[in-house]
């Protein structure tokens, strides 16, 4: 309770589909709602950027999770900007559909009050000799690059050097330590990859913190003991399985069930995410709407516990009945947020805990 | 369901008057009704139905009560506080609507039973629908007003009034709405049109 909020409030300015979104009130658990398209995917992007003072590997794996890098990296970060059409995937992060590098309004995530907080911006601009990076004299000293400031600190990352980390990128990369900010993002059920679970578990496994995770495990399957993982990570991959009372062997999780798998992603990553960001998509994604209020609640008790703030995302009216049903037992106000696409931007709304229960109990639609 | 048109009513004869007044007309059943407790649940649940997603209309049917300028007060105040800083003084005698100020807030319509001007609720206004010159409900408000003992409070009379009327027709103990449909109560008559009009006004 004593530990302020990593962001109070939240502006984004000129990133994808907002112009300016500004959300006047943020709260610990922040449960995010709103149509196909109204930008909840591109806040959790927006955050992931913040948290991680836009690293290059959180930018590429931005547009490669959108298929905006669909072609060679060559062809789609170094295309002559001015071309029409054919321009950088790094133009896709901007708002307005941009065509040309010299025409981008700088990107900005932070607080709306930024005294205390540092915000991010990132804009356009042209790599000078300088700049350059002297290690690799195969690199031009002029081209286009992007500028990056945090809080008054500054630097350059040229386009070209985008390239050469995505050729040089193997498929496994602890992708959890680019960030400055903690972040975990936990994306929808089913899409784990380069074995990101198992890197959350070796974080934590043999810690307090894995006791928290069995315990969030049991409200699903109370007959589980202890977890571990098995496998070959090249191979077949490092499984999670458990040992339950009722089997001699350890069964892979999977076999009880997809949400019991749901579950220990969700409490790994929310452990793995003290003192910064939990960003998770689709929350409710394989849970049966009756264990949804008991998930909750333990993302609300962690959340409170090791000072972590939460971003979900929802398009379920169960997940917003069980987001209300555990928050009404909170100390500190959870909010839900509406984003609604008006023009060309993107608008908030923001819903306090009495106004979700009237919402709830009166069935008037909010999401 | 219609998730563009909602009506906030006090309570379930409410709902049912509205469903009766509209019967035949082209706005039947296209906005969504809900009641749960009288004005305070209203006033209550007014701010968060304002911003119903995607919600174009929004109506309310209160009671003026004792009182129908602080009941307007009242409402007046919550659309305030959510930009509606385009409702009058007081309210039409037609039924006010106020046009949405802001992109993404309902047009907004407001009915103070019985008809925008005097005290009273909503039996108040389905007395207004017994036939003229009915012999019978002069003498059931005559009745209930030789009671020997009364157990209801003084503002319940009008209530009073009305269901003892109805126990007296060709199926005693109907409730206010099918009283409408079953045609005791003529929903033709000039105070039943200027309601109906109204909401076609606002869900038309």
């Amino acid at each position: 309770m004593s530990d302020k909020l990593k962001l109070p409030s939240l502006w984004i300015k000129g990133f994808r589909c907002f112009g300016s979104l500004k959300i006047e009130r943020l709260g610990r658990v922040n449960l995010i709602v709103g149509k196909n398209n109204s930008g909840k995917s591109s806040l959790l992007e927006a955050l992931r950027l913040y948290a991680s003072e836009a690293h290059p590997l959180v930018l590429l794996e931005i547009l490669e999770s959108r298929n905006e890098m669909a072609e060679p990296p060559e062809e789609v970060l170094l295309r002559k900007v001015d071309e029409p059409i054919r321009v950088p995937a790094v133009l896709h992060l901007f708002h307005g559909y941009p065509q040309a590098f010299g025409e981008l309004a700088p990107i900005e995530v932070g607080p709306i009050e930024a005294d205390r907080i540092p915000s991010l911006v990132i804009a356009a601009t042209e790599q000078t000799a300088e700049h350059g990076h002297r290690r690799q004299n195969s690199l031009q000293s002029r081209g286009p690059a992007l500028r990056i400031d945090f809080g008054g600190r500054e630097r350059i990352l040229p386009l070209e050097e985008l390239v050469e980390l995505l050729n040089r990128r193997r498929f496994y990369y602890d992708s959890e330590a680019v960030f400055r900010l903690p972040c975990v993002s936990l994306g929808r059920a089913g899409t784990d990859r380069f074995n990101k679970v198992a890197r959350l578990w070796d974080r934590v496994a043999l810690t307090e913190k894995e006791s928290l995770v069995e315990e969030g495990l049991r409200i699903l399957s109370p007959e589980i003991e202890r977890v571990s993982f098995v496998g070959e990570e090249k191979l077949t991959g490092r499984i999670p399985v458990a040992r339950t009372a009722r089997s001699p062997k350890p069964v892979p999780l999977g076999n009880l069930g997809g949400g019991v798998n749901r579950v220990f992603e969700l409490m790994l990553s929310t452990v793995n995410a003290e003192g910064g960001l939990l960003l998770v998509d689709e929350f409710e994604d394989d849970l049966h709407y009756s264990v949804q209020p008991q998930i909750w609640q333990k993302v609300f008790h962690l959340a409170e516990n090791l000072n972590i703030q939460v971003f979900a995302t929802t398009h379920s009216w169960d997940c917003v009945k069980a987001f209300q049903d555990a928050a009404a037992s909170q100390q500190q106000e959870p909010v839900l947020i509406r984003l609604t696409r008006l023009d060309d931007d993107v608008v908030a709304d923001i819903f306090e805990q009495r106004e979700i229960t009237i919402a709830t109990q009166n069935e008037i639609e909010i999401r | 369901m219609n998730r563009e048109a909602l009506l906030l009513v006090e309570g379930k004869d409410d709902e049912r008057v509205v469903d009766a007044i509209t019967r035949g007309t082209q706005i039947h059943s296209t906005f969504e009704i809900r009641w749960a407790d009288g004005f305070s649940w209203i006033t209550l649940t007014l701010q968060t139905a304002l911003r119903t997603t995607g919600l174009q209309r929004l109506g309310v049917v209160a009671d003026a009560d004792t009182d129908l300028a602080a009941r307007w007060m009242s409402l007046r105040n919550i659309l305030a506080s959510r930009g509606y800083a385009n409702v009058p003084e007081s309210p039409d005698p037609k039924g006010t609507i106020i046009a949405s100020p802001v992109p993404l807030r309902p047009r907004v319509g407001i009915w103070l039973m019985p008809d925008n001007c005097l005290p009273g609720m909503l039996e108040d206004f389905t007395a207004l629908l017994v036939p003229p010159g009915d012999p019978l409900f002069v003498y059931a408000r005559d009745c209930v007003r030789g009671l020997p003992h009364v157990r209801f409070p003084r503002s319940h009379i009008p209530k009073a009034d009305i269901h003892t009327w109805l126990a007296w027709q060709e199926e005693p103990g109907k409730p206010l709405g099918t009283a409408i449909t079953a045609r005791f109560l003529d929903a033709a008559l000039p105070p039943a049109q200027a309601f109906r009009q109204w909401l076609v006004r606002l869900f038309g």
